[in-house]
């Protein structure tokens, strides 16, 4: 009986602790691989700062502090960064319409605000919302420009269970909100209140990281989505019914004006104004932290309006072609990824096809309409006034400016045309003017030929004028350098074009102004127009401006001027792997499967989105298949190279990282010095492994040479964790009574880039630089510059616009501002990932042209104006190369843009290799991977890792990273505390375990021998 | 033929002397056989497919020949537990990484099914072999054969024998 028992007992005690013992051997294990994660997760550190004396040193007095804040406590540059949410919005909100000068509202009006939004705004995407510390609401922004708000009504909103909801009910950042409009007859008497004679409908929506928003039903009707047809960005039932009433009640006399205000991460479609005799209309992305307050000064005149739009707003977004090819295509239930988008007919592997080519957004807007004036062949039916609502660069003002006396001159030194414009304001109400640039290149017969697409009108450059008085003028200058006028010529010359003909420099109040004044120029100079097609956004005849638009002619002999970078690198195809009618593996089939939108044939090659008799969606996108060759690319890896080895572990110099910051005159040792070298002779085999196997929003230290381990924010919009979170910014260091409070929620990018005004961005990078020297971060995993290549695009509110050159400029200013303060940008995310849904280790496919001339463009700028260092490659697969793994990296980013500094992946997933990434040219994983040791005898990969080590060093010596580092500071590392108690444990629970089995073992031999005793 | 016939009612003898610690091993084995294809489908192709985790599986069903012979039988479950195990460690260690495609968008009940059907069907059927194997540790492999009956059964009726003859 005992033995029974002692046998049962120690089974159960040998199962017990062996398990034990293997979990937490393995998960000590799989932990030691994510040392930094996790220490960063825990906010341990794994390296110290200490002081050392040195003959040579520069002593313990000198101060360290490269990069200094202006701000001496949090308080202060929180407070600086609130007030930039609201002179944000000033300056980039964008007065969309404004009948019978309904706007601005006299002080002390007194308004009544409908619509949940006005109560529950939209402050941010919604992972950046949970900075939503000292929020100011519509009411209190109204009410601080001295509107006087129906507190009655908006209590209803505020304390009512109306407002949007998530209908995925969970806390990750992939939710999907209802609207949750609240309907007219619910809403109390104050409504109608006596004297509020002003309403003001909010309409809101929200968008994010991870999921798409909702273009058709797929489903979620059933839980309750309360989108019109399953469509997020056209007005609810509820909302239409609020308006609706409005409008009654205005005919009545309750009120004297309706005012619509768009507090939306995604535009809502631009339908409604003329059928509930809206008057006014502004749009305000979503308001940040105190962009309300800027709303009541633009409502109020306080501030004049002078934002213009990023985008194209449409008037009905199923008319816009590039829906058919982009984003959700079922809904999964509960299935976290929730969305699958299109992908290979034969394998699940998502894949999308930009099958519209370079047109999207006004690239198909106004070229078509021009087409239309042009009266070309094939337009095919296109009525701009029914797609269109309001042109990208459209933007109101409640005075009137005008345009003269402007020239364009080409300058040989600088090999760029200097262009200025005289702005007036003919009006008499003070305001700035934001002033846009647009460019024609011909459409030639060359083009039509080789298959080579030209926009009607693509924005070039901008600027902003200093306030003006009413009759004051203020001449801008602008630059456009001549290689902008070329265009990629991918399927015959393989390089860029800069093609004879004419070409045309043009202002308008929009793109679409500027292109009637181009067409009106052609026009005076001998092209053929059918000028009654001439029409402004709101239908009405128009003739152009010719004075505003002014041709260049150029001949033939600059045709391949432009094909070498201004790197001198040699400009070829890149992307040939990304075009499937050029990628050979692709094989007949997919060549075949599709054309890509073209001007040459509007009417045979472009599609919209349709719905049977049934209501049933029509599928309509490129149907492509994944073959075994293409599965072969997906899935190569790196070959063992031939050559030698490069030096590690040397000990003839014994440099730290803090003796190439700057040479003995205080100028910084560039790149390519020979110091960099003998640093990088240093180093081991397995130091440079272990800085590029771990980059989770970090760089790891290195001891022998005391580089300091730096932390990185991962967001589109700023900072977003507390000033405290990483225990290493100003803050913490001098104990900020707030430093666990967040810096302020930044409005909308696309608001940003609607301010036009390129001093405002410096200063807000500045703001941004402020932000991570005091909560301690270096390197932003941010900004984001993909294109809107839809309205639908989740992350809408974390790019900046549908046009690559507003974005990549606005985003080179905020780069300098905040490198100004010693961080530095990783631009996201490169590239070609414009939809949330599938982009995992999803294909994209594109051409060459589209993706140097639009999707490449934004970083391009970036990097050549901005100076930004380097980019987060994306997720998805740019063809069949998972894009960390793409050769463009060095080739293009590197060899052709001259960007100096590294790369980080996204989220580092399975389909990635550390291999293959750091050949590529991308410098770290966004995780952690540790199977560089398999590629000690790779020479190609060693020599990668010295590059990639190479190009992390020189950002971080260059960075905030180094206040507090001189000559005689080391770096001393050290085991994190969770590490040294898991290590503990271990042997531990070993012992147990063999005690245990030993035990059992023990009982079972007693057993055999009493049995055999008995026997 | 006789012979065959012979041995095949002493081995149904046999199993008919199996009791449930050894019939739980069965489910085991069946899993054990399925669970290497299924991962070799899922994971061939990924970074994170390793050799052991689909051969420990196949060592196992080796284990499964212990509880065949007496002496070894009881000890037959504790070997399966032990390759059981050790092929669901190697198995989480080398492919966890895969679960950050399913954690991306966050954490939820979910977990299992969004992983993917290669890893959910790989983790619970390891799961459920080490919990059957558990059970058959504490269970009874077999009894004692019935002799006596076994003979009266089999032995031709003597009838037949001499209507035979």
């Amino acid at each position: 009986m005992i033995k029974k028992v002692l046998s049962i007992v120690s089974k159960v005690c040998a199962l017990v602790f062996t398990f034990a013992y293997g979990v937490l051997a393995v998960g000590t294990a799989i932990a030691n691989n994510h040392v930094d994660t996790i220490s960063t997760a825990l906010g341990q550190n794994v390296t110290n700062t200490v002081y050392v004396d040195t003959e040579d040193g520069d002593g313990e007095s000198t101060d360290t502090d490269y990069y200094k804040s202006d701000y001496s406590s949090v308080a202060e540059v929180r407070g600086a960064g609130i007030d930039y949410t609201q002179r944000m919005m000033e300056e980039g909100a964008v007065l969309l319409r404004n009948d019978n000068n309904a706007l601005p509202l006299a002080e002390g009006t007194k308004v009544s605000l409908f619509g949940v939004g006005s109560a529950k705004q939209t402050i941010s995407g919604y992972r950046e919302s949970g900075k939503s510390e000292g929020v100011v609401s519509f009411k209190d922004g109204l009410e601080s420009a001295g509107l006087s708000v129906n507190s009655e009504l908006f209590d209803f909103y505020a304390n009512s269970d109306y407002g949007k909801k998530s209908i995925y009910n969970n806390d990750s950042f992939a939710n999907i909100y209802t609207i949750g409009e609240a309907p007219w007859n619910v809403l109390p008497a104050a409504k109608t209140a006596s004297g509020y004679k002003t309403a003001i409908f909010v309409t809101s929506r929200i968008a994010g990281e991870a999921t798409d928003v909702q273009l058709r039903d797929l489903g979620e009707k059933s839980m309750g989505f309360d989108a019109k047809d399953g469509n997020y960005l056209t007005l609810s039932d509820n909302e239409r019914d609020v308006l609706s009433n409005l409008k009654s009640e205005k005919a009545k006399g309750t009120f004297d004006k309706i005012i619509v205000i768009m507090n939306v991460t995604n535009q809502v479609q631009c339908d409604f104004e003329d059928e509930f005799d809206v008057d006014a209309v502004l749009y305000s992305g979503s308001t940040g932290t105190a962009g309300t307050k800027g709303i009541g000064n633009l409502l109020t005149g306080k501030v004049n309006p002078s934002g213009k739009l990023s985008d194209t707003f449409w008037k009905n977004h199923y008319l816009n072609p590039v829906l058919i090819n982009w984003g959700p295509k079922t809904w999964n239930g509960s299935n976290q990824t929730r969305y699958t988008g299109y992908g290979y007919t034969n394998d699940g592997t998502p894949s999308v096809v930009y099958q519209e080519s370079i047109y999207s957004g006004y690239r198909y807007t106004e070229t078509r309409y021009e087409d239309v004036v042009l009266q070309t062949e094939n337009v095919g039916a296109f009525d701009y006034n029914e797609v269109v609502a309001y042109p990208f660069g459209y933007g109101l003002s409640y005075t009137d400016f005008s345009y003269n006396d402007l020239t364009v001159n080409y300058n040989a030194e600088t090999d760029c045309y200097d262009v200025s414009v005289t702005v007036k304001n003919e009006g008499s109400t003070a305001g700035r003017n934001s002033v846009q640039l647009f460019l024609q290149k011909p459409y030639t017969v060359y083009d039509r030929e080789n298959t080579i697409e030209k926009a009607a009108v693509e924005l070039v450059d901008f600027g902003k004028t200093e306030v003006l008085a009413g009759g004051a003028s203020e001449t801008v200058n602008m630059s456009v350098a001549r290689r902008d006028l070329a265009t990629y010529d991918s399927y015959k010359e393989g390089t860029y074009i800069l093609e004879a003909g004419d070409y045309y420099f043009a202002v308008g109040n929009d793109s679409h102004d500027a292109l009637n004044n181009i067409l009106a120029a052609k026009a005076d100079g001998g092209v053929s127009i059918n000028a009654e097609k001439m029409v402004d956004e709101r239908a009405e005849k128009v003739s152009g401006k010719k004075a505003l638009a002014k041709k260049v002619t150029l001949d033939d002999s600059l045709f391949k001027e432009y094909s070498k970078s201004i790197t001198g690198k040699e400009i070829v195809n890149r992307f040939s792997d990304a075009d499937l009618k050029l990628y050979e593996a692709a094989g007949q089939k997919n060549r075949d499967a599709f054309d890509y939108i073209t001007r040459k044939n509007w009417a045979g090659t472009t599609q919209f989105i349709e719905f049977d008799g049934a209501g049933k969606y029509i599928e309509k996108q490129v149907k492509t298949e994944l073959n075994d060759a293409m599965r072969a690319d997906m899935n190569k890896g790196v070959q063992k190279g031939t050559g030698e080895m490069p030096t590690m572990g040397s000990t003839s110099t014994a440099w730290q990282l803090f003796d190439l910051m700057n040479d003995e005159e205080g100028n910084p040792i560039p790149f390519n010095h020979k110091k960099w070298d003998e640093l990088l002779d240093q180093l081991t085999f397995d130091e440079m492994a272990d800085l590029l196997s771990s980059g989770y929003s970090t760089t790891r230290p290195i001891e022998s040479i005391s580089k300091p381990k730096t932390f990185d924010q991962d967001s589109d919009l700023g900072v977003i964790m507390s000033y405290s979170a990483d225990g290493k910014g100003l803050a913490s260091r001098l104990a900020d009574p707030d430093k666990d409070k967040k810096p302020a929620a930044y409005t909308d990018n696309g608001i940003t880039a609607g301010t036009r005004d390129k001093k405002l961005l410096l200063e807000y990078g500045v703001q941004w630089g402020e932000d991570c020297l005091w909560a301690g971060y270096t390197g932003l995993y941010g900004t984001g510059a993909n294109i809107h290549r839809s309205p639908y695009l989740g992350r809408s509110y974390g790019y900046y616009s549908e046009d690559p050159v507003l974005m990549g400029k606005a985003i080179a200013e905020i780069n300098k501002g905040m490198e100004e303060k010693g961080a530095f940008m990783l631009l996201k995310h490169c590239m070609l990932n414009e939809q949330e849904t599938s982009r995992i280790a999803g294909s994209s496919w594109a051409n060459e042209q589209t993706i140097r001339e639009v999707y490449l463009r934004p970083f391009q700028i970036a990097i050549q104006e901005g100076g930004v260092q380097g980019v987060m490659t994306s997720l998805n697969r740019i063809g069949a190369v998972a894009a960390p793994h793409h050769p463009f990296l060095n080739e293009v980013l590197r060899g052709e843009f001259g960007m100096v500094g590294y790369c980080v992946t996204d989220s580092y997933m399975p389909h990635m290799n550390i291999a293959s990434l750091l050949v590529a040219g991308n410098d770290l994983p966004l995780g952690q991977d540790n199977g560089l040791k398999n590629y000690r005898d790779y020479p190609n990969v060693v020599w990668a890792m010295r590059e990639s080590t190479h190009n992390i060093l020189y950002s971080v010596v260059h960075s905030n990273a180094m206040n507090g580092m001189s000559s005689n500071t080391r770096i001393i590392k050290f085991q994190p505390e969770w590490q040294y108690y898991l290590e503990l444990f271990n042997p531990i629970a070993m012992a147990f375990a063999i005690a245990s089995v030993a035990f059992y073992l023990g009982i079972e031999i007693w057993s055999y021998f009493g049995k055999k005793k008995e026997a | 033929m006789d012979k065959i016939k012979e041995l095949f009612f002493k081995a149904l003898d046999w199993f008919k002397t199996r009791r449930l610690g050894f019939w739980l091993l069965v489910p085991v084995v069946v899993l054990s056989f399925i669970v290497p294809f299924v991962y070799l489908a899922g994971f061939k192709l990924t970074n994170q497919f390793s050799g052991w985790a689909m051969a420990l599986p196949f060592i196992a069903i080796l284990g499964f020949v212990a509880a065949f012979f007496k002496p070894t039988e009881k000890y037959a479950p504790i070997i399966m537990y032990i390759l059981e195990f050790v092929s669901l460690l190697v198995f989480v260690k080398t492919s966890y990484m895969y679960l950050t495609t399913a954690f991306f968008n966050g954490i939820t009940g979910n977990i299992l099914i969004q992983a993917g059907f290669p890893y959910s069907f790989c983790t619970i059927a390891l799961l459920l072999n080490m919990a059957l194997c558990i059970a058959a540790m504490f269970l009874k492999q077999g009894r004692k054969p019935n002799s006596e009956n076994a003979e009266r059964e089999h032995t031709p009726n003597e009838e037949v024998k001499e209507a035979a003859v």
